[in-house]
């Protein structure tokens, strides 16, 4: 039974993140309804925001839940040890960022969401 | 035109001076020096009616009987004065023969109340010493005469100068002074009052008394008219006595009267005093579009109470898809990592990420606190009446409370400031390294944060924003003036900053035409805020700062619409009649006194006479006492007459294109051609055949025609 919120643990929703490298690109897939990736190569920021926006989504919507992105790499399709490396720091870096949002939401929640 | 209302010709009483013996002839002579065109005999406690007669037959000044008495009221002794119209000469001497009976004018002392008994029946003047003049009227004796004496007995007060007679004036005391010559051989020397006007006989002098309260000239008033020339027309060129009172223009229709106002008010205007307020019947449907015509003005937005910031749209039109850090600042930070031993702080995360959304709250939290307590302090009458003393423990809290929720916000503030400052420090810091060396910092953060922070920050705003544009009506009243049987009769001015409360009659402070570009901005915004949080913000959020920008709009004032309606006193709409709208206008004219000139057409038409008895003549009197400049052209009787004009310019068709003008007034009975003062003619039967009006309006001026009605 999923706990209720303002209670001290919630139940987790995991979103399974998967490094792989598809034609020579190394890519993080996001496992939305959607699944969504990122070149982690590119400068472009497009796939980023709608990265951004369906975790945004999925935060607001999970009112009984946390949002945790969980990273794995892909067998199938291996990257090198440097990928590896910073795909588990930004993925680090993503969950130190969606647990402090986590600490307004509930405030936000009321008022605006 | 100068006047003694107290003057003795006689030796009557043991104490007074042989001097104030005077034969005819003397009479005539100071008389005639001293230009006094009106006298009034007023020997002590008795009457010559045979010395009457022969000074009246005086061919330099009009005299009129009287007699002055030594009075006993419940105060003490004081004189009073008693002027008696001439027609009641004859009734007055056989009073006074009476009277004076087996009595000496050294002893003689009449109660007040025999006072009024035996004088009150006589059209006449009773004038007691006052104030200075001695021995003077005790103020519950002059209570007494005020409530005993009729409206045939004029009552005025004489002090001792004509100064203090000024000053009684100036304070609403009908007051005048008389020479109480005591030595006829320097008569011409006594300071005697001048009548603003001239008047013909004893009656017209009673009609100017009950005009004004201020009959004579002052040192207060000396200038009570204004020469004005005007050149109506090619032809005719006019110098006029135009008075701080009711002015008249009179005449057949086609005569000029409207050209003649209308070269007034140019002429006032002209002079720059910008003190001219006109209302001209023929422009009433104009002028009534006018009256009721309801715009919106920048203050209106105060009726809702809102501050500037959450009016403003800044936030909104600055607002931009915030950047993500790029993955490849990662690859770059690991693929050229070299770890240094002296700069530490390259490989650091912030121990907190920066959320504004704690300050938010504490903002938005005193905010509605301060706006609170504001509310709860428009109460403060009533809270002491209920809670007495304890309203000032009650405020003492309140304070405390503005004071800690402040001292909360100011400290989440230097929070949130020293976080930001540490964050731009630590940056700039890997910033200047990574250009010293060559080499690349670990990013602060994904980015995701701020990211949620600035969408939540816009989702606020537009939460706002859409409330705003969602709040009701407020109304406000705007009176337009009083209705007879409807009562007060009110604009109803609909305030909104929601389009969807107008229709297509609605005005806008933008203009025209705006209710459906305006209402569509309003269903934009909706939908830029459910999409907020989604990739198609950036299609919401473009369109509406296109739709903003096309507009000029930055501010939710801009929004500001009203709408109006005509309504009466209970509430219902109302269109009101013709003749109602000319009410209307009328009235928001005369009850402008912050105008000194008001220069009126036909005021009387359509309203109806009743108006005119009740409201219009009532009004221009009260105006006129104001010392306002009134010029009206009227064809009605109850305005030319029953406004007792100081003025009346009366204008005559001679056919083939010829006119005459003539001047004059009511209390002179004369109407004198202009450039030609031999020919006179009388004002009364002139406004008698020139006026219209109802058999009752005049039959109600019977004082001001005499007999001439019959």
């Amino acid at each position: 039974m999923p706990l209720m919120k303002g209670e001290l643990s919630m139940e987790i929703k995991e979103i399974e993140v998967v490094l792989m490298n598809i034609d020579n690109k190394d890519i993080l897939e996001f496992g939305f309804e959607q699944p969504e990736h990122i070149d982690l190569n590119s400068e472009d920021q497009t796939h980023l925001r709608e990265v951004f926006y369906l975790l945004m989504k999925d935060i607001i919507k999970e009112e009984t839940k946390r949002i945790k992105l969980n990273l794995t790499i892909c067998k199938e399709h291996p990257t090198t040890k440097l990928f590896e490396e910073i795909a588990t720091e930004y993925i680090k870096q993503l969950n130190l960022e969606i647990e402090k949002i986590y600490e307004d939401v509930d405030k936000l929640r009321e008022d605006y969401l | 035109m100068k006047i003694d209302l107290h003057c003795h010709t006689k030796k009557t009483k043991q104490g007074d001076g042989e001097s104030r013996n005077v034969d005819f002839d003397l009479f005539e002579r100071k008389i005639q020096d001293a230009d006094v065109k009106v006298l009034a005999i007023t020997n002590h406690n008795h009457f010559d009616y045979e010395q009457y007669l022969q000074f009246s037959e005086s061919q330099f000044s009009t005299v009129w009987p009287g007699i002055e008495l030594d009075v006993s009221g419940t105060n003490g002794k004081y004189h009073c004065i008693i002027i008696v119209n001439p027609k009641e000469a004859e009734q007055f001497n056989e009073i006074c023969k009476n009277e004076f009976k087996n009595k000496s004018p050294d002893n003689y002392l009449i109660s007040a109340e025999d006072l009024v008994n035996i004088f009150s029946e006589l059209d006449s003047i009773f004038l007691v010493h006052y104030l200075n003049k001695e021995p003077s009227i005790h103020d519950e004796d002059l209570d007494f005469l005020q409530e005993r004496l009729t409206d045939k007995n004029a009552l005025l007060l004489e002090p001792s100068s004509l100064k203090s007679a000024g000053i009684m004036v100036a304070h609403g005391l009908r007051s005048i002074v008389g020479s109480d010559v005591k030595d006829w051989n320097n008569y011409e020397e006594y300071e005697l009052p001048q009548l603003k006007l001239q008047v013909s006989d004893f009656d017209k002098f009673k009609l100017l008394l009950k005009k004004d309260k201020s009959i004579i000239k002052t040192f207060l008033d000396q200038k009570n008219y204004e020469l004005v020339t005007i050149q109506p027309f090619s032809d005719l060129k006019l110098t006029l006595e135009i008075y701080n009172d009711v002015n008249v223009i009179i005449g057949g229709k086609g005569t000029g009267k409207t050209e003649i106002l209308k070269s007034m008010e140019k002429n006032f205007q002209d002079k720059g005093n910008n003190d001219v307020i006109s209302y001209y019947a023929a422009k009433n449907k104009i002028k009534y579009k006018e009256l009721i015509e309801i715009n919106p003005e920048q203050n209106d937005i105060n009726v809702f109470d809102l501050d500037n910031q959450s009016l403003d749209l800044k936030l909104l039109l600055d607002w931009t898809i915030p950047n993500a850090t790029n993955t490849q600042d990662y690859y770059n930070w690991k693929a050229y990592f070299q770890p240094s031993k002296n700069f530490g702080f390259m490989n650091s995360d912030f121990a907190e990420l920066i959320s504004d959304v704690t300050l938010n709250k504490w903002k938005s939290v005193y905010k509605e606190i301060k706006s609170g307590i504001k509310q709860i302090l428009k109460h403060e009458k009533e809270i002491e009446e209920v809670a007495g003393n304890e309203l000032e423990n009650f405020k003492n809290i309140l304070n405390i409370v503005d004071a800690e929720i402040r001292k909360k916000l100011i400290n989440e503030y230097c929070n949130w400031w020293s976080l930001k400052l540490e964050k731009t420090t630590i940056n700039k810091m890997k910033s200047i390294y990574q250009s010293k060396k060559g080499e690349y910092p670990k990013p602060s953060n994904t980015g995701f944060n701020d990211f949620f922070v600035k969408h939540i920050g816009l989702k606020k705003k537009i939460s706002e924003i859409k409330t705003i544009l969602d709040m009701g009506v407020q109304k406000n009243e705007i009176t337009i003036g009083n209705l007879p049987d409807k009562g007060r009769i009110y604009v109803e001015k609909n305030i909104s900053l929601n389009p969807d409360n107008f229709d297509g009659d609605s005005k806008f402070i933008l203009g025209q035409g705006y209710l459906r570009k305006l209402q569509n901005l309003k269903k934009s915004i909706i939908d830029l805020e459910s999409n907020v949080f989604t990739i198609a913000i950036n299609k919401s959020l473009s369109e509406v700062k296109k739709q903003l920008n096309d507009m000029g709009i930055n501010n939710l004032d801009k929004f500001l619409g009203v709408s109006s309606k005509v309504k009466k006193a209970d509430g219902n709409e109302y269109s009101p009649s013709t003749g109602e709208q000319s009410m209307l206008i009328l009235n928001n004219v005369l009850i402008n006194e912050g105008y000194n000139v008001f220069i009126l057409d036909e005021p009387e038409l359509s309203v109806g006479n009743e108006y005119i008895n009740n409201i219009i003549v009532p009004r221009l009197k009260e105006l006129s006492n104001l010392n306002k400049k009134i010029i009206i052209a009227t064809h009605d009787a109850n305005i030319g007459v029953r406004t007792l004009p100081l003025q009346t310019i009366y204008r005559v068709d001679k056919g083939s294109n010829k006119y005459e003008t003539f001047l004059g007034n009511p209390f002179t009975d004369n109407l004198v051609c202009y450039g030609n003062e031999s020919k006179v003619l009388n004002w009364s039967e002139v406004t008698l055949k020139v006026l219209e009006g109802g058999r009752n309006a005049f039959n109600e001026r019977g004082v001001i025609y005499g007999d001439k009605r019959n």
